[in-house]
């Protein structure tokens, strides 16, 4: 198999991101503690909601459809503006409106976007990290990448974010009416356009992510801080591969997935008493994050050895020495 | 669970099969109608013969005729000043009255006038008074001549068409319910629908040619000719009805069984579907079948030898929706069979073939006796025959269903216990058409009725109950009695309570809302202070507790509508105690001395299903903070993945549809 095979750059990507566990570490301690800040209040006010009534134990064995409807009815306030929450639900909140947002959905919107935010500054430490002949897993090196790296890593990820709200406007809001419309006369013309407007954006949002992760890999071998300059290497070498890239996209959007999905589907859900089974829950939800943003990471680290590959291989071979 | 002991009522429903059959009554207004379908207009030109037997004891002087379609005429009608408006005029349509004469008589057109009726509004054009040139004496027959145009809108409130599609519903000039005070009519309003007498319907239509074999109608196609020269004529009579609607499309499936239950009569039923529902074939005759069979053991046989179920297309404004025998169902593509449909859908509209198809409520008015009771009913039959559905949510056109479930008929009546918190704009009993708005008549007359008779059933017994809407159905076949009629029999045949827990429930707007509001408990301490008298009062220093536990519960009233419930007290050592409050006061307090009080919870049995927070029915003594706990550890991974979703830029909340 060749060196620049899609499972060959699969494993080298997890290979470079298995290699910077301590910066993954830092990047699942600022998931938990964003996390942590986002829930406490409302952890806190359900705690002053629920201890005292014993009618509320239902909720601990899992969903309760109707006991959440006396929850809600009694707090309307309890997530935010309940209108709005309740467009947000429909999918018919407009992406306009999504400032307006209020409650703890508004603070895990904000949360987001800083979690956003300092992910893209982390991105430049690691690229900074696998462009690197040595010293890979430094921490010390990984956050001096990030100082060197981190903006204009956050400006590619800020173009991307541009690229994927519009990807999704164009794709997925503005044909919603019509791919949703009543004149359509049969009901898999409505589900074919609706996933048509989904591949759609998608794909795009596929590519854009292709070129953000290409480019920040040019970034982190050209050594330049010039964030246009890597976004002209990193799209220059996308629009010359652009079906692996979306295949390594593809790929490494799985890996995200699938510790999620095997979780979701094979772990216990707490249900109170022994508080040792809530420690082991915590831990496990920690390696299904850590093992996502490791695969974040690991698509950093492939495009990268992809890059590198790439630019080696394109090197004029040296002239022939006679001895 | 409590819902499926509802077969005690069996004994009682068996004993009324024969009197069901019997009790038609002879026919008060009949039809006999021609009609031409112009598919280029979506028109209906027609000639109709009506048939008035007055059988009041007074006379009429004037005849009044429903002209449904003109709901649809123009934006100052009734109903499109509640409704917004069509985008192009595919929604509008109306209903012309051409000629009108009695037979043989002078022609009347020119002395008709639109009657705006008790909502006061003179641009209505959905009522037509024609004077007579004579009264029509009691016992006299009226014969009227017809002529009249219809056009449909596109599919709107139970008519109208999609593409090839088409269901004319109220398409006809109807003639108003003939009753002691005169006629009884009310201009078309979005959120009610209709009243009217039962008679006979022989009905000719000329169809084009490629509905051959696939119309859809109240009652029977008794004859189909023709085919040639592009039409189709279809004859269909229906006898003992109060309506009449027909479908057609050139793309229906027919499929017909003969559904013969156990002890009752043989039903065929006719299924016509859309080519893209074909996996809901069998959920709809399914639902048919097993629900024909319960309701005939609940309510009473089926009266009539054919019930027809229409397949609408989505978004073609005609699903789920009754007229008699036949009902409209509403599928998708890929609906889900956790989801439970059509089989719910069917499931409803079925019950209405006996709450209003056959107990014929005035449903303008009072909503609830149809509405309400077909939800209560149908909502019991779901869950004995296919179980609590899920709910089901949509991303991108592929409906899935959630792992949960959802009980009935809580699950889906929440809207009521809003209504009544946030809204609480209008009691049932008020007339429905008079209501602030459309969540008022709909959570009244669907979902708060339905809570209401569950929980009337869960207090006072579900045996009798069911008893008591058994009989009502079996004494007012054919008939129309009204809620007065319906509580009379509930209060002979169930009990005074329930009557009367009925009666409140529905003139009530207001929540019922219970809830422990202190539970304390504390060693008894000895008594402290002066004690004994004269020369052996001594000085008793207070010293702290010991021994046994002194309790002390409230349990207040917070909604107005008051309702017997059960109080439960655990105590330390597994004693529970229960007492029975009627609930009448404001609070009640309960005081006990003994083991320490764990808890207390009032309605444990989760009777009173009206209560609009369940949470704050209990109070602990010492806090579990098991599901906060449970709920946190799941907000906070959940969100942990939301930002890590925020990080990956791969999605973004809002983008489900």
């Amino acid at each position: 198999m060749k060196g620049e095979a899609l499972p060959v750059l699969w494993a080298r990507g997890l290979l470079s991101a298995a290699r910077t566990w301590k910066a993954l570490l830092v990047a699942l301690a600022l998931n938990a503690g964003l996390a942590l800040v986002v829930t406490a209040p409302l952890a806190s006010r359900l705690h002053d909601l629920l201890d005292d009534r014993p009618t509320a134990a239902p909720l601990a064995k899992g969903r309760d459809l109707v006991l959440e409807a006396h929850l809600f009815r009694a707090e309307p306030g309890l997530l935010g503006d309940p209108a709005r929450l309740d467009a947000l639900g429909r999918g018919s909140l407009p992406l306009a409106e999504l400032p307006s947002l209020s409650g703890p959905l508004a603070g895990l919107l904000a949360a987001g976007l800083l979690h956003s935010a300092l992910s893209g500054l982390l991105a430049g430490g690691f690229v900074g990290r696998f462009a690197s002949e040595r010293d890979r897993g430094s921490l010390s090196a990984f956050f001096s990448d990030v100082v060197r790296l981190g903006l204009p890593s956050l400006l590619l990820g800020l173009l991307g974010l541009g690229g994927i709200l519009g990807a999704f406007y164009v794709f997925v809001e503005l044909p919603r009416a019509a791919t949703l419309s009543p004149d359509l006369r049969w009901d898999w013309e409505r589900t074919g356009l609706s996933l048509l407007r989904l591949g759609a954006f998608l794909l795009a949002a596929g590519a854009i992510r292709a070129v953000v992760a290409q480019s920040r890999a040019a970034l982190g071998l050209s050594r330049s801080v010039n964030p246009l300059a890597a976004l002209g290497a990193g799209l220059g070498f996308v629009l010359g591969r652009p079906v692996k890239a979306l295949l390594l996209e593809v790929a490494f959007g799985a890996t995200a997935l699938l510790p999620l999905a095997l979780w979701l589907l094979l772990a216990p859900s707490f249900r109170g008493g022994d508080l040792r089974l809530l420690a082991a829950l915590v831990a496990g939800q920690q390696v299904v994050v850590l093992l996502r943003i490791a695969s974040r990471a690991a698509h950093l680290g492939a495009a990268s050895a992809w890059m590198r590959g790439a630019r080696e291989a394109s090197r004029p071979a040296p002239a022939k020495i006679e001895s | 669970m409590s819902s499926l002991k509802a077969l005690p009522g069996l004994v009682l429903l068996v004993a009324g099969l024969p009197a069901l059959a019997g009790a038609r009554v002879p026919p008060v207004a009949s039809y006999r109608i021609e009609a031409t379908w112009d598919e280029e207009r979506k028109a209906l030109a027609g000639r109709e013969t009506i048939t008035f037997v007055n059988r009041t004891g007074r006379p009429f002087d004037d005849v009044v005729l429903h002209l449904y379609l003109n709901g649809f005429r123009n934006t100052r009608s009734t109903l499109f000043r509640a409704l917004p408006p069509p985008s192009g005029s595919d929604g509008f349509g109306y209903c012309e009255l051409k000629r009108i004469a009695p037979s043989g008589g002078e022609d009347l057109t020119r002395r008709a006038t639109f009657a705006s009726g008790a909502a006061g509004n003179p641009d209505d054009r959905t009522l037509v008074r024609v004077p007579l040139p004579r009264p029509v004496a009691p016992g006299e027959t009226l014969v009227l001549e017809v002529d009249f145009e219809s056009r449909l809108p596109r599919g709107l409130l139970r008519t109208g068409w999609k593409d090839d599609f088409v269901l004319a519903g109220q398409w006809f000039p109807k003639l108003a319910k003939a009753t002691e005070a005169g006629w009884r009519g009310r201009p078309f309003h979005p959120f009610t629908e209709f009243f009217a007498d039962f008679g006979d319907y022989d009905v000719t239509l000329l169809l084009p040619a490629e509905v051959k074999g696939r119309v859809a109608v109240t009652g029977r196609v008794v004859e189909e000719s023709g085919g040639d020269a592009g039409r189709v004529r279809v004859r269909a009579r229906a006898e003992d009805v109060h309506d009449f609607a027909f479908a057609f499309s050139p793309r229906f499936e027919v499929k017909s069984e003969k559904v013969a239950p156990k002890g009752l009569p043989a039903v065929e039923v006719r299924l016509y579907l859309q080519p893209d529902h074909r996996r809901s074939r069998e959920r709809y005759l399914r639902a048919a079948r097993e629900g024909l069979a319960l309701y005939g053991s609940w309510l009473g046989p089926y009266p009539y030898p054919i019930l027809t179920i229409v397949d609408p297309p989505t978004g073609s404004g005609a699903e789920a929706m009754e007229y008699p025998t036949l009902l409209t169902g509403g599928a998708t593509w890929l609906s889900p069979a956790a989801g439970g449909e059509p089989g719910a859908v069917v499931l409803h509209e079925l019950a209405h073939q006996w709450f209003q198809g056959v107990v014929a409520t005035d449903e303008v008015s009072e909503a609830h006796l149809d509405e309400g009771l077909a939800t209560w009913i149908a909502a019991r039959a779901v869950t004995r025959l296919q179980g609590p559905p899920s709910p089901v949510l949509e991303a991108f056109g592929v409906p899935f269903a959630l792992r949960l479930s959802r009980p009935l008929p809580e699950g889906e009546a929440q809207d009521a216990l809003d209504q009544a918190v946030f809204s609480r704009s209008d009691p049932t009993l008020r007339e429905s058409w008079r209501a602030l708005d459309d969540a008022a008549v709909r959570t009244n007359a669907y979902s708060r009725t339905a809570l209401l008779l569950e929980s009337v059933a869960r207090t006072t017994g579900e045996q009798p109950l069911t008893a008591a809407v058994a009989e009502y159905a079996r004494r007012f076949a054919f008939r129309h009695p009204t809620t007065r009629d319906f509580l009379d029999v509930v209060g002979e045949v169930a009990s005074v309570e329930a009557r009367s827990l009925l009666e409140r429930g529905w003139a009530s707007a207001g929540t019922a809302d219970f809830a422990v509001t202190k539970a304390d408990t504390a060693r008894m301490r000895p008594p402290a202070g002066f004690l004994g008298e004269g020369p052996r009062r001594a000085w008793a220093a207070p010293a702290p507790g010991g021994g046994a536990w002194e309790s002390t519960v409230v349990v207040q009233r917070l909604g107005e509508l008051p309702w017997p419930v059960e109080v439960e007290l655990r105590f330390e050592g597994g004693h529970v105690v229960k007492r029975t409050w009627d609930g009448h006061g404001e609070w009640i307090r309960y005081r006990a001395t003994g083991p320490r009080l764990l808890s207390a919870v009032v309605d444990p049995g989760r009777a009173c299903l009206l209560d609009v927070n369940r949470l704050n029915d209990g109070l602990a003594t010492e806090p579990d903070p098991t599901a906060a706990r449970a709920w946190g550890h799941r907000l906070r991974f959940l969100a942990q993945n939301v930002l890590e979703l925020f990080a990956l830029v791969a999605a973004l909340p809002g983008a489900v549809r």
